[in-house]
């Protein structure tokens, strides 16, 4: 086999196995040795594909036989042998489907769980703390503890609820400096109690707007700022800074560092580390939850780590988002336009007739 | 012949607008997003602007609606918004930004024609 052709074949999704009528690989290209294991020049194990080369090798004017090669709990391999475009060889065609509905109702059970095994309890028991907090306020720390565990199920919950949406159905117009100013009221008190400043800087009434759902894209930001404040250290400031960029916005959530008078150098911002490998761990929900709402607008989410500076960047498409439902309203527009075209075309020769007759 | 602008991100809509308004003698401009719209209206200054309202890109129709009405030069400039969105606070949004008149899609040619006229015709 020429290079060219080894490097075709080499680069379809597919699976692609030649083997001989002798039972042996002849050639076989990334996917199928993925989907399989097979490779040159390995003989065939007993079983269906071998069974399907000795019928080919029988009477080479065969149908191509079909079947399934492989089934685990999360994908199927399906094989198509055919006769082969050499003599003596057959060829084995692969192909791999995920078992998507599986991995759906897998999911479904485990929000359920999560949701009302799991985190209706946790709020039960967080309310039943709060209910005694007056009279005991030494379980203060139980009860920080049991809403952290119930928020982390809330976010869990919401992740499962969006992981198999391919998008929202709302179309709410959003203003982004609208909603930082909203968030960040309901954030202050956490910010003035961790001891951190927050200025949002580059966004006014004239940028441009997001157009998508509201209370998930809210979701998506108050998160970030959330974990901003809290994976700064006292004393230090974030800032918040939109950008327009094109057709995009570009929102960053920036800790700054301490404040430095101008005197220690051309900096105002000493940098602090931020990066706690304990608050990461417990912030991949969130990040995961906010990356999926910003991914069904369109966006981006992205970390960037510099100097042990960690930045949280969210990209936005501004203005309306690629319609889904086009068609639907083009229909609509042409049945309107189809019941006015003869009233149109009457008010037409009316206006033509006008000057004559006068 | 009064000058008319179309602004308008599905070039499906656009052309059905276009179609309609070739029924009476306008000039017809058209754009399809809302910078390109605010700058051809500051151009070619329309009698009346066509405008959607969900638009792809930097400036949405409110916004372009908003900075035609608050430019001195096109103070006599109409604006017609065509939506999709029929929401009581669409609408208000739609009055806030100085729209002259709030139009549902799917549209009427015919109340468009109308509509136009209306906008039009001397004071």
């Amino acid at each position: 086999m020429n290079n060219t052709l080894k490097e075709i074949l080499g680069g379809m999704s597919e699976g692609l196995v030649l083997v001989g009528f002798d039972g042996r690989v002849r050639y076989s290209n990334a996917a199928a040795e993925r989907m399989t294991g097979l490779e040159r020049p390995q003989p065939l194990p007993p079983g269906p594909l071998r069974e399907a080369i000795s019928r080919i090798a029988q009477s080479p004017n065969a149908d191509a036989a079909e079947f399934v090669l492989r089934e685990s709990s999360a994908s199927v391999v399906k094989a198509r042998c055919l006769p082969g475009m050499q003599m003596g060889e057959a060829v084995v065609l692969l192909t791999e489907s995920r078992k998507e509905g599986l991995y759906r109702q897998a999911l479904d059970n485990l929000m359920t769980v999560i949701g009302l095994d799991l985190r209706e309890p946790c709020n039960q028991l967080a309310g039943s703390l709060n209910a005694l907090i007056e009279d005991q306020p030494e379980l203060a720390e139980q009860l920080e503890a049991v809403n952290k565990v119930s928020e982390l199920l809330g976010k869990l919950a919401d992740l499962g609820q969006l992981w198999g949406s391919d998008g929202f159905d709302s179309e709410d117009r959003i203003v982004l400096h609208e909603m930082l100013a909203e968030i960040w009221t309901e954030l202050s008190p956490q910010a003035k109690q961790h001891g951190v400043r927050v200025s949002i800087n580059g966004l006014n009434a004239d940028s441009a707007p997001v157009y998508g759902s509201r209370v998930w894209l809210k979701r998506a930001l108050e998160e970030c700022l959330r974990e901003a404040i809290a994976s700064s250290a006292k004393g230090s400031n974030v800032e918040i800074e939109g950008r327009q960029i094109g057709q995009r916005i570009m929102l960053v959530f920036r800790n700054l560092g301490f404040y430095a008078p101008p005197e220690a150098g051309s900096r105002s911002f000493l940098p602090v580390p931020t990066v706690s490998a304990e608050r990461r761990a417990e912030a991949v929900i969130g990040l995961n939850l906010c990356k999926r709402i910003v991914e069904l607008h369109g966006g981006a989410l992205r970390e960037e780590c510099e100097f042990d500076q960690l930045d949280f960047v969210v990209e936005l498409p501004t203005g309306a988002p690629v319609r889904s439902n086009n068609s639907e309203l083009d229909l609509a527009q042409a049945k309107r336009y189809a019941a006015d075209m003869s009233r149109l075309l009457a008010r037409r020769n009316k206006a033509k007739d006008a000057p004559a007759a006068g | 012949m009064h000058k008319i602008l179309i602004v308008e991100d599905q070039p499906d809509i656009r052309t059905l607008v276009r179609v309609t308004l070739e029924f009476e003698d306008f000039e017809i401009h058209e754009a399809g997003d809302g910078v390109s719209g605010l700058k051809l209206a500051e151009a070619i200054r329309p009698d009346l602007v066509l405008l959607d309202v969900m638009m792809q890109g930097e400036l949405d129709g409110y916004q372009v609606c908003s900075r035609i009405k608050a430019n001195g030069a096109l103070h006599q400039t109409k604006v017609v918004l065509l939506t999709a969105r029929g929401q009581a606070s669409d609408r208000e949004m739609g009055r806030k930004a100085g729209c002259d008149q709030y139009m549902l899609k799917p549209f009427s040619p015919l109340e468009l024609i109308e509509t136009i006229d209306q906008l039009l015709a001397p004071a």
